[in-house]
């Protein structure tokens, strides 16, 4: 489970969490949206312990995340799916997928990390013929799959999603979103996908939170999202230039 | 009133840049001696580093030597001392050109090309992605340049030496009709195991510089394609000034 209790970050004078306090339940997935540049990727990166925060705690199970003092099992338990899929360009596909396998102190032998590869390729919906070709000679979809198939090799606890479908084509963008869900339902994984696309939320989201002005401005149900009888949400779904939201940036 | 403002912030951000390289620096050295260690990327790092540098290397020791030997050539024979050409050649190349110009080339060919590569990992989000797969940047990009450079450096010197007088020995031998085998002889009777202990002395340092600056400003650089090229210049321009320095305050202890 993962607890956000007060968080602030800012830099130098601009403030860009102001407080934030939300709770991810163990198995469900949950979506925050909010416009570009509300520090949506700055919380994803402070509760993956990537940036230090100025005030607050962020807890995931049960352990104190915190850039000063690493908890060096923490990443054993979690995946992360980069906005530009952040692909080891030097390395090959298999080698991308399986790289926390093959590095660290106890790493599994060359045979079996390319049978893991295989089967997690296979499950993004990948052929194996790309195994031992380079991130730069895939399209960005196939990038990104291979970026997902990499979060998910480790069999993680919690997955985090950094705008999964940025600069894909609708369709691509769809075949990701169905994949995630797939993923999560399947293997009942907790998930936290920051995005603005109202499509990935759909379709990803348990629970859904809105983030403007550095806190949670709501939270609720997929199903409440239409009705959630709040201003700053229906302004954001329904991509009104008029509203509550903040234009200050 | 501006002006020393400006030297204030100046002197503040040169003195936050050698804290913050002074940590980088403990940070390495903490982390060498603890597992787990990146063997394949340390012996990739020391085939890029030292097999790849061998034609620069090369070519640059050779010419230097060569031109070397013309100038002591023409200088000596102003108080009739041409016959000094091997002996100067030698002692020139291997305890002072070889190492230097082996270390600014390695500045310029593997600072550039470490910071350049650590810095567009940065921007891509490739080192925020190695620490999200329980893999320690310094440890897994870091150590394994800065050791490579440390080994190979010391053998690319020596190769670079020995083409140097090799460079000096042709131009000797078939531009200043020296005889070939005097010639020899008064290289290898005049060098002592001392000018070749300082010349890999020398070469450990310039390697130890050349590699930390590529990885300090790449894992240091800012973000955007701007700052990839910030981090490849400044790492460069400071391993080259690092180097020369480092090579005065070298040959003064080693004198």
């Amino acid at each position: 489970m993962i607890q956000i209790k007060n968080l602030k970050k800012s830099f130098g004078k601009a403030q860009i969490l102001n407080g934030v306090n939300l709770e991810v339940k163990k198995g469900k997935s949950l979506v925050i949206i909010g416009r570009s540049g509300t520090g949506k990727s700055i919380l994803l990166k402070c509760i993956l312990g990537l940036e230090n925060y100025d005030d607050g705690t962020i807890t995931i199970n049960n352990s104190i995340i915190n850039t000063k003092k690493p908890n060096k099992y923490f990443y054993n338990q979690v995946g992360m799916l980069f906005q530009g899929g952040a692909l080891f360009d030097s390395v090959t596909i298999w080698e991308n997928v399986t790289f926390r396998l093959l590095q660290g102190v106890n790493p599994i032998s060359k045979l079996k990390a390319r049978a893991i590869a295989s089967e997690k390729l296979k499950l993004v919906g990948l052929s194996t013929k790309i195994m031992d070709q380079y991130p730069s000679e895939l399209s960005g979809g196939m990038q990104k799959r291979v970026a997902l198939a990499r979060a998910i090799a480790g069999d993680p606890d919690i997955i985090f999603f950094d705008e999964p479908t940025t600069g894909l084509d609708p369709i691509m963008a769809n075949i990701i979103n169905k994949l995630i869900r797939e993923i999560v339902d399947k293997t009942g994984v907790t998930a936290v996908t920051i995005t603005h696309d109202i499509n990935s939320t759909r379709t990803i989201g348990d629970e859904v939170a809105l983030l403007d002005t550095g806190i949670i401005q709501w939270t609720g149900s997929i199903k409440e999202l239409d009705d959630s009888k709040n201003k700053m949400v229906d302004q954001f779904i329904n991509g009104h230039p008029n509203g509550p939201i903040s234009n200050n940036y | 009133m501006n002006i020393l403002r400006h030297i204030g912030a100046t002197t503040l951000r040169a003195l936050a840049n050698i804290g913050r390289l002074v940590i980088f620096l403990f940070e390495i050295l903490n982390k060498t001696v603890s597992a787990p260690f990146y063997f394949v990327e340390l012996v990739r790092s020391a085939i890029n580093i030292g097999y790849f540098s061998l034609p620069v290397i090369g070519l640059t020791t050779l010419f230097t030597g060569g031109a070397l030997a013309l100038q002591i050539y023409s200088g000596g024979s102003r108080f009739n001392a041409e016959s000094v050409v091997p002996q100067i050649v030698a002692i020139g190349i291997v305890r002072e050109l070889g190492p230097v110009l082996v270390g600014l080339m390695i500045a310029a060919r593997v600072t550039s090309s470490i910071a350049a590569e650590i810095a567009t990992m940065k921007v891509t989000e490739q080192i925020d992605a190695l620490k999200t797969l329980s893999t320690d940047p310094v440890k897994f990009l870091v150590i394994p340049r800065v050791l490579a450079s440390i080994i190979v450096l010391p053998i690319l010197v020596t190769v670079g030496n020995i083409i140097g007088i090799l460079g000096g020995y042709l131009v000797s031998i078939y531009v200043l009709s020296f005889n070939w085998t005097t010639y020899l002889q008064n290289t290898v009777n005049f060098l002592e195991p001392s000018d070749i202990n300082i010349s890999i002395i020398k070469a450990a340092v310039f390697g130890g510089i050349a590699s930390i600056m590529g990885c300090y400003f790449g894992i240091n650089s800012s973000r955007g394609a701007k700052g990839v090229g910030e981090a490849t210049r400044k790492s460069v321009e400071t391993a080259a000034v690092l180097i020369l320095a480092a090579n005065f305050i070298l040959t003064g202890i080693l004198f």
